[in-house]
């Protein structure tokens, strides 16, 4: 089940609605499928609809010490205002992928390799404006595949015959299975920008 | 006007899609799951026969009353939302009486509410188990992960002569093994049991193996001294007030004897490449997991570093430091408070060696580089 | 043919009264209060079953005088304390036994949320508007212009604020089974008293819910009376005050004695 040695640490940001708390879910999900260990962690604020929210996780193929990520292997960030909070958490060779739709790439690059992933415009196209997670989730792994799709799309069935009582979400099954892959093929073609 | 079933359910979205929910007949056992560390303690404690708990919503615990109210009424259990922590306290105190296996949890703030009520369960010799998710002090605060109840937990809390017996688990798995072991230490010792994790420990979601194996409460001795009812005996009193003060000393001297009792048997310490170190870590809960993945950081710069976590935090593991005292040139303590846990180990080691602090407020949590650069600081000093 | 003469006792303690020595002053009313609870407890055989919950204040002792499982709660806690009792094991009964500083000072809250959760409890409650047990202070039922040791001057309402009139309060919540008012000054009123606890009692025993009797009792130490002056001053300034009668009746509590 679990591949060679690794440690990464994973840092997601928006504002909520946008599926960041659920796409580090999916992850987690995933990671514990392919044996890996794992530690998922949100961030500690008020609740607030719509309102600043992040999660990290991490994966890693021994026994997690810390807990708490402060400088993150990969940022995931949704709009612009995670963009400000949290482009200091990341390690300075990191990656930082973006959602383009809704957020400018920073002027100077620094060292770290930028992804660029018009996760809503993708997610309309797609007909569900909620999967731009997993688009960007789907982006993501095609460069740094912590964990391998296939396991994402059995977290999205686990947790889609769970999340809704009496209520099956199966159909969803297929968009998300449909957002990966487009995330995964944007990736290949835009390619990293930066060191 | 009444919110829909879905409407309050979303709330807990980030809970969902690991671990169980509402249409999950039973969590699944002897299988690795992602459980949050709040739902792990509160399944726990079903599984070791707890069929009672009064709360009050605080963050960063919120899942532990949220879990109980979704899955008490499927094994016939009590939750029940109380008006305020000190009045859930008072309702574990009269459940406690009546014989059950009974439960609380909250966070800082709402502990200090308790502290009343937790002195007069451990002067009354009443069982029951207690969770602080503590978060950053003093006064409000914040809700960010903090180990600043330590004197609270260890020293008493509320006021009289009496302890608390403290674990402290440093994973979600621990989280719930220990809270199991906590119900069976406060039936043995007729005493408060205290878990205390942190608001990271509570919210995060690990990989948690839960057991087959459960406490079924009907096959749980019936406690004598219970108040249910004077049936074809004489009454029983529960109470502690005792107006002599030699009858008090007399049952505090009980009590105590009971407390030695424990330091003898339920110690408990883990410990981490402390076979050929040099400079030895002392931590516990989240500040310990910091300490592990900082000691193999300094291993790796060729730092003989070991780490030594304490579970039990009363009773507390002395010896265990005094030994290790003996064997290190320094140590270097990180909690997450400014200075308490520190208090305790520096009794322990007695001169024995130096003992330093590293210790962050407030709800910062320490990084492991910020242990491996005192730890490096620590041995320049031992050197020069 | 002789006439045989046989023996019969006209009167005796209640079974679920210990014989011990109480520690009440000469004149105060719990003594009373003790045997209606117990003589109820009786008739209504409970004391097998019963968990009594002992307030603080000067009934602090109670847990001395019932032959029932008794627990000692702290200031003002008991309310809550019979909850924890009373949802792990609704097979028993369970009662508090409260004064006024206990019930409706420290402990309104626990008071005011059982009541509105309806919990299935019964509680005594002493009025006697004052503190006794620590020395004579204002209680929260002292009557305005009553002196005490903190209201040396009279209770001002401006300064000490207002008496709480308990039963009226806990009538605005939809929780209660049962809610009345009574006292213990004469034989007929002491009579009415043990009908009151009696109801509340089978409230619980019917499952219907929450039930408070409201006990207007003297304190001749702390008012500084003899004691039928004090039962005299009781009818005179407190009935007028706590009017005597049933606030609650739940319909399927009527006509049951």
């Amino acid at each position: 089940m679990s591949g060679g040695p690794m440690y990464h640490e994973i840092l997601i940001a928006g504002f909520g609605g946008q599926g960041v708390v659920l796409a580090g879910n999916l992850l987690a999900s995933a990671a514990l499928a392919e044996g890996r260990e794992v530690v998922w962690a949100p961030s500690y604020g008020p609740e607030m609809r719509g309102g600043p929210v992040h999660c990290t996780i991490i994966v890693s193929s021994r026994r997690i010490g810390s807990p708490e990520v402060s400088q993150a292997d990969s940022l995931l960030i949704m709009d612009a205002a995670s963009l400000q909070e949290f482009s200091s958490r990341m390690k300075p060779d990191g990656l930082l992928v973006l959602n383009s739709s809704l957020v400018k790439a920073p002027p100077s690059l620094d060292s770290f390799s930028l992804l660029e992933v018009p996760a809503n415009e993708v997610a309309e196209d797609l007909g569900d404006a909620r999967v731009a997670n997993v688009i960007m989730l789907g982006a993501f792994l095609e460069i740094r595949p912590v964990v391998a799709s296939d396991s994402v799309v059995d977290a999205v069935r686990l947790h889609a015959a769970r999340s809704v009582a009496g209520r099956s979400r199966e159909h969803l099954l297929d968009v998300n299975r449909e957002a990966l892959a487009r995330g995964a093929a944007l990736a290949r073609q835009t390619g990293l920008r930066g060191s | 006007m009444r919110p829909s079933t879905e409407t309050i359910s979303s709330s807990s979205e980030g809970a969902n899609a690991g671990a169980e929910s509402d249409t999950a007949v039973a969590v699944p056992r002897g299988t690795r799951i992602l459980m949050r560390g709040n739902e792990a303690l509160a399944q726990a404690a079903i599984d070791a026969g707890c069929r009672a708990f009064f709360g009050y919503p605080i963050t960063p615990q919120n899942q532990v009353p949220d879990y109980f109210a979704r899955h008490m009424p499927k094994v016939g259990g009590v939750f029940l939302q109380a008006e305020s922590e000190v009045a859930a306290i008072n309702m574990v105190y009269g459940a406690a009486a009546a014989g059950a296996r009974v439960m609380t949890a909250s966070s800082s703030p709402g502990i200090s509410l308790k502290q009343e009520g937790i002195s007069y369960l451990a002067q009354s010799e009443l069982p029951c188990v207690i969770v602080n998710i503590m978060r950053g002090g003093s006064g409000l605060g914040n809700i960010a992960p903090a180990q600043a109840d330590y004197f609270q937990s260890v020293k008493g809390g509320g006021h009289g002569d009496y302890r608390t017996l403290v674990l402290a688990p440093w994973s979600v798995q621990e989280l719930y093994g220990l809270t199991r072991e906590a119900f069976e230490m406060a039936d043995r010792y007729r005493n408060p049991v205290l878990v205390v994790g942190d608001a990271l420990l509570g919210q995060m979601m690990e990989p948690i193996v839960v057991p087959e194996e459960v406490v079924d409460p009907a096959s749980l001795p019936r406690k004598r001294w219970a108040t249910d009812g004077a049936k074809g005996r004489h009454r029983n009193i529960v109470n502690s007030l005792y107006i002599k003060a030699s009858d008090l000393e007399e049952v505090n001297l009980r009590i105590n004897a009971r407390y030695e009792e424990a330091a003898k048997r339920e110690v408990r310490v883990a410990e981490e490449r402390l076979e050929d170190a040099e400079f030895a870590l002392v931590a516990y809960g989240t500040a310990a997991r910091v300490a592990v993945t900082a000691t193999e950081e300094a291993r790796e710069e060729g730092l003989r570093v070991g780490l030594l976590r304490p579970i039990s935090l009363y009773p507390f593991p002395a010896g265990e430091i005094a030994s290790l005292a003996d064997r290190v040139k320094a140590i270097l303590v990180a909690e997450l408070s400014l200075g308490q846990f520190v208090e305790d180990v520096r009794l322990a080691v007695a001169g024995r060696c130096p003992v330093h602090l590293l210790g962050r407020s407030g709800g910062v949590v320490i990084t492991p580089r910020e242990v491996v650069e005192a730890l490096r600081r620590l041995v320049d000093e031992t050197r020069g | 043919m002789a006439v045989q003469k046989q023996e019969s006792a006209l009167f005796h303690r209640p079974q679920a009264l210990e014989p011990v020595r109480m520690h009440y002053c000469p004149g105060c009313t719990h003594g009373i209060v003790h045997r209606l609870v117990a003589e109820v407890m009786d008739e209504l055989e409970l004391a097998e079953r019963a968990v009594g919950v002992a307030p603080v204040g000067c009934a602090v002792f109670a847990y001395n005088y019932f032959t029932c499982d008794m627990i000692e709660a702290a200031h003002g806690r008991a309310p809550a304390v019979a909850t924890g009792v009373k949802r792990v094991r609704p097979d028993l009964f369970t009662f508090t036994y409260q004064g006024d500083g206990d019930l409706a000072s420290i402990g309104i809250a626990e008071t005011i949320h059982a009541a509105a959760r309806a919990e299935n409890i019964s509680i005594v409650f002493i009025n006697n508007a004052v503190y006794g047990m620590t020395g004579g202070q204002m209680a929260p039922t002292t009557l305005p212009g009553m002196v005490t040791s903190t209201t040396p001057y009279g209770r001002e309402a401006k300064a000490a604020g207002n008496p709480i009139r308990v039963c009226e309060l806990l009538a605005a919540l939809d929780g209660p089974a049962y809610l009345a008012r009574v006292a213990v000054t004469d034989p007929r009123r002491v009579r009415e008293s043990k009908q009151g606890i009696r109801k509340a009692f089978q409230a619980q025993l019917k499952g219907l819910g929450f039930a408070l009797v409201e006990v207007l009792s003297t304190c001749p130490t702390r008012w500084g009376m003899r004691p039928q002056d004090a039962l005299d001053w009781l009818e005179e300034h407190m009935v007028p005050y706590y009017p005597l009668r049933e606030f609650v009746v739940s319909e399927d509590l009527r006509g049951s004695t």
